[in-house]
């Protein structure tokens, strides 16, 4: 490994420990009073299922040199696992909070909400390591991308039917959980989208924007069918088969068969 | 009486607005801000106030009207057991701020006490009380220390209420629920964080009309729109400066040096159990 390489081990390794460790004390630390539940235990196990997420693609679909050196699968494992931790931290500022909302208020929508994210975002770097490239710094350029189309895909379907207010206030759990398949979903074809040999910058954005042009129209139907369930007096809460189950389903089944339909990079 | 034991008095399972109700006083345990005086344990005997203006002027638990108690801590706790008495509404504690030790900026600590020494009048009102009785909200008015700045070494259990911390509107309609009375002790606005809270419910259809227990009668109310409104960042943003506990709620020991970061309230005195 070359001294920047090993440079950005050890701050990914400090960043993926030190945020995962006061994240998952944030949650537990939080007294449960008479409010047991609430789908703390599953968004806590969330990062181990992104470590595996990640781990598994490192291990099949990353560049050769990777998947043959345990060093540059540490090191790439625990940049993702870095990256995760900072952007776990964004989703506050985008109404929804895993120490507020899911430890505090027990709000099991919140959990289902932003477990798909975490995952949606372990897909977006995951697809930045797959292919031949030169280093480290393609696959943050190539993961920034990614990350950049999934916030702006969340601000649209924010703004087209106000998401944290359904999931936060309403505690409609069946939009949390159609909302977290579609985090994993737009995570698919954003991971896809950057997933390929690097040539250039320039390429790689080409690329980027070509592939991920279902990515609109999942937050646009998303922002659609979440303006039609959204909560009302006759209807306080949505049916969790039929509004969070069945969408959520038709997400991901649409994001894997475009995936799948892409062919490889 | 443990803290979980006191907690299922002021928020039984089997009730329709429990889920709301904040539990960090509770987990605190029932010792934490002292002992309770001694006395009745009734809602209108001592330290209480004549609250029975005060009741008799808060609309009837028809099932179409809930209550926000925005008044001093130990004065919500009081209204809000004589309300469940007397009234039939049912008292949904959502204080968030811890009681901490030495001189913490916001007293909840008599508030706490009244919480144990009320919980008689509760469990008794909770026999007579529905599952969906309609709900009143229990507030500190002055969870915001009255807009003072936190000082070297004392406790900030400063904090906020949001949208999130009460039920939704179509929720609230769907109840049975068509005007919410905000219960102040003056004629004012609401604080903002509340406002947040009511617009919302405005904006689905709920009736909002403020009481202050200094007038006869409640009157409509029409709170301006903070540009901060419906923001995705107002939560992370409003709670900037402010401390929180590492039990939950908010609540931290502030440093006594100039630099430095408090560190969260971890309880004291055992916590529940």
């Amino acid at each position: 490994m070359s001294e920047d390489e090993v440079l950005v081990l050890v701050l990914s390794a400090v960043v993926a420990v030190v945020g995962w460790a006061t994240w998952a004390m944030g949650l537990s630390g939080v007294r449960r009073t008479g409010r047991p539940g609430g789908g703390l235990g599953p968004l806590m196990a969330a990062p181990a299922l992104c470590l595996a997420v990640l781990v598994g693609v490192l291990l099949t679909l990353a560049a050769s040199e990777v998947r043959e050196a345990p060093e540059y699968l540490t090191l790439y494992a625990l940049l993702g696992m870095g990256w995760l931790a900072v952007l776990a931290r964004v989703f506050t500022l985008l109404g929804v909070s895993a120490r507020d909302d899911v430890a505090e208020r027990r709000n099991p929508a919140a959990a289902l909400a932003l477990g798909g994210a975490l995952v949606g975002l372990t897909l977006c770097f995951a697809g930045a390591n797959i292919g031949e490239g030169p280093g480290w710094w393609v696959v943050v350029y190539s993961a920034s991308l990614a990350t950049l189309g999934f916030f702006l895909a969340w601000a649209l379907v924010e703004w087209l039917y106000g998401v944290s207010d359904v999931v936060t206030v309403d505690r409609d759990g069946a939009a949390g959980l159609r909302f977290g398949a579609w985090c994993v979903a737009i995570g698919l074809v954003l991971g896809r989208s950057v997933a390929g040999d690097w040539s250039s910058a320039m390429e790689t954005a080409r690329d980027a924007v070509r592939v991920a042009w279902p990515v609109p129209l999942l937050a646009a139907a998303e922002g659609v069918l979440g303006r039609v369930l959204a909560p009302t007096a006759a209807r306080p809460r949505a049916d969790l088969v039929l509004a969070g189950v069945l969408p959520g389903t038709a997400w991901l089944a649409a994001a894997a068969a475009y995936v799948l339909l892409a062919g490889r990079w | 009486m443990t803290g979980e034991e006191l907690y299922g008095v002021w928020a039984p399972p089997e009730a329709a607005w429990s889920a709301w109700a904040k539990p960090v006083l509770f987990a605190e345990g029932p010792t934490a801000a002292g002992p309770p005086a001694a006395g009745p344990p009734a809602a209108d005997g001592p330290p209480g106030r004549d609250l029975a203006p005060a009741t008799d002027r808060v609309p009837p638990a028809d099932g179409e009207t809930a209550l926000v108690l925005d008044l001093a801590a130990d004065l919500a706790v009081e209204l809000g057991a004589r309300l469940a008495r007397d009234r039939g509404y049912r008292p949904v504690p959502l204080f968030n701020g811890c009681v901490g030790p030495g001189q913490p900026m916001v007293d909840s600590g008599a508030a706490a006490r009244l919480l144990v020494r009320l919980a008689p009048v509760v469990s008794e009102a909770n026999a007579a009380l529905a599952p969906g009785a309609p709900p009143a909200f229990l507030l500190d008015h002055f969870r915001m220390a009255r807009g003072q700045q936190p000082r070297p070494g004392q406790f900030d259990n400063r904090w906020l209420a949001f949208p999130p911390d009460f039920p939704s509107g179509p929720l609230l309609l769907a109840r049975g629920v068509k005007v919410v009375v905000v219960v102040t002790a003056e004629p004012e606005p609401p604080a903002e964080d509340l406002v947040h809270v009511l617009l919302r419910w405005r904006r689905s259809g709920l009736r909002l009309l403020g009481l202050a227990l200094s007038r006869p009668e409640p009157a409509p109310l029409d709170p301006a729109t903070p540009w901060t409104f419906r923001r995705v960042w107002y939560r992370a943003l409003a709670t900037l400066g402010l401390r929180r506990s590492s039990v939950g709620g908010f609540g931290a020991l502030l440093p006594t040096e100039s630099l430095g970061g408090g560190h969260g309230y971890t309880g004291y005195r055992g916590g529940f159990g």
